[in-house]
């Protein structure tokens, strides 16, 4: 395998699975994605307001904060109104895509995202040529 | 997927498990203690995402069936009793014994969908009989809507028999059931299980793909698809046909 090309882009991962956060973090890394990581949307939220991403990727069901309050918040502070933010949920509803788009999210995806969905999303997302 | 996310999927459905059963243990003595309800939901809710990365379709089904339970008692839809709690925990176990089937083999076991509907059909049956309570429905729902076409596959005389009980006001199943291919080697007799069903007004029995020719005919391999009229009520079907769900529809 070849290693990709950094572009350094950087995207947070806000998932309180650890096995989805290391699934996101290997589809990424191949795409050149800088990843980091956060476990839950409280500790998403302190690291988007403080750190510059180019990219959020922000489950919705988690602890402490949940994914929509977590946009929200970020949306309401001068810090977070410009990072484009995709939404991953497990619920395949369309009130809960409403729901996420309407506090802010930019894409809704349904669980598993396939890793070609999720690379060509996020090169879209950061403006890298796939 | 690789070795380096199964290993870590391992770790963490053991983590997972471990906090539900804990949960639940504290469920069965203070039934109504809402920190322990979300404790135990959120790490089925975790499970079942991490799971889906997986090609481990049976788990990740029984694991759906607790969180649509769970999110019942949650949402107060639904009252936790012991024998629920127990039937969690027996579920979680078999969880538990997929993971280990994962951890060791990498796949699940040729009997785990029949041994996950066994389970997940326990637990729906609770979400189908809560008062006032709804099951939303869900994505992977073992149930379809029949087509049609189905009823091609029968006689004038079923035909005409289930007009009849239709037109005297009674409501008429239509349920295809579709045995695993290998379902011969886990001793299981499709034809005797289907009979189980109550209310039986016709049974066909046709192959799904055409017969192989000569040297490549398999004897052994259930080619069969049984499609069924029936007069019982859907609940009783599915009670009947529990622990071939997974392989029906009606």
């Amino acid at each position: 395998m070849t290693e990709p090309h950094s572009h350094g882009k950087r995207i947070l991962v806000v998932d309180d699975g650890m096995t989805t956060r290391l699934y996101y973090r290997s589809v990424f890394e191949a795409a050149g994605f800088v990843v980091e990581e956060a476990a839950n949307g409280l500790e998403g939220l302190e690291r988007a307001l403080v750190e510059p991403f180019d990219l959020l990727v922000v489950d919705v069901n988690m602890p402490k904060m949940d994914g929509y309050t977590l946009i929200e918040r970020l949306r309401g502070d001068a810090a977070g109104q410009a990072v484009p933010i995709v939404t991953i949920s497990t619920e395949a509803g369309t009130s809960d895509a409403e729901r996420a788009l309407e506090a802010g999210a930019n894409l809704y995806l349904i669980k598993p995202a396939a890793p070609a969905a999720l690379r060509h999303y996020a090169a879209l997302m950061t403006g890298v040529a796939a | 997927m690789s070795d380096l996310l199964l290993t870590r999927f391992v770790e963490e459905a053991r983590e997972l498990l471990q906090a539900a059963a804990a949960g639940l243990l504290v469920l069965e003595r203070a039934p109504d203690d809402d920190a322990a309800i979300n404790e135990v939901f959120r790490a089925v809710h975790t499970l079942k995402g991490s799971s889906g990365l997986f090609d481990a379709a049976a788990l990740t089904r029984l694991v759906h069936a607790g969180e649509d339970l769970l999110a019942a008692v949650r949402a107060g839809e639904f009252a936790l009793t012991s024998q629920v709690v127990d039937e969690l925990l027996d579920s979680f176990d078999q969880v538990s014994v997929f993971i280990d089937q994962l951890a060791r083999h990498g796949r699940l076991a040729a009997d785990a969908e029949r041994t996950a509907a066994h389970h997940a059909g326990l637990l729906r049956a609770h979400l189908g009989t809560a008062s006032g309570g709804t099951t939303p429905p869900t994505p992977d729902a073992a149930l379809t809507v029949a087509p049609t076409d189905w009823l091609a596959d029968f006689d004038a005389a079923a035909l005409a028999a289930a007009t009849a009980r239709h037109a005297a006001g009674e409501a008429i199943l239509v349920l295809r059931y579709e045995p695993d291919a290998a379902c011969f080697y886990t001793g299981s007799d499709p034809v005797a299980a289907i009979q189980q069903l109550p209310e039986l007004i016709g049974l066909a029995i046709a192959p799904r793909q055409p017969w192989q020719p000569g040297p490549d005919f398999d004897p052994y391999d259930c080619n069969l698809r049984l499609t069924v009229l029936t007069a019982a009520t859907r609940e009783a079907a599915e009670e009947a046909m529990a622990y071939e769900l997974d392989q029906c529809a009606l």
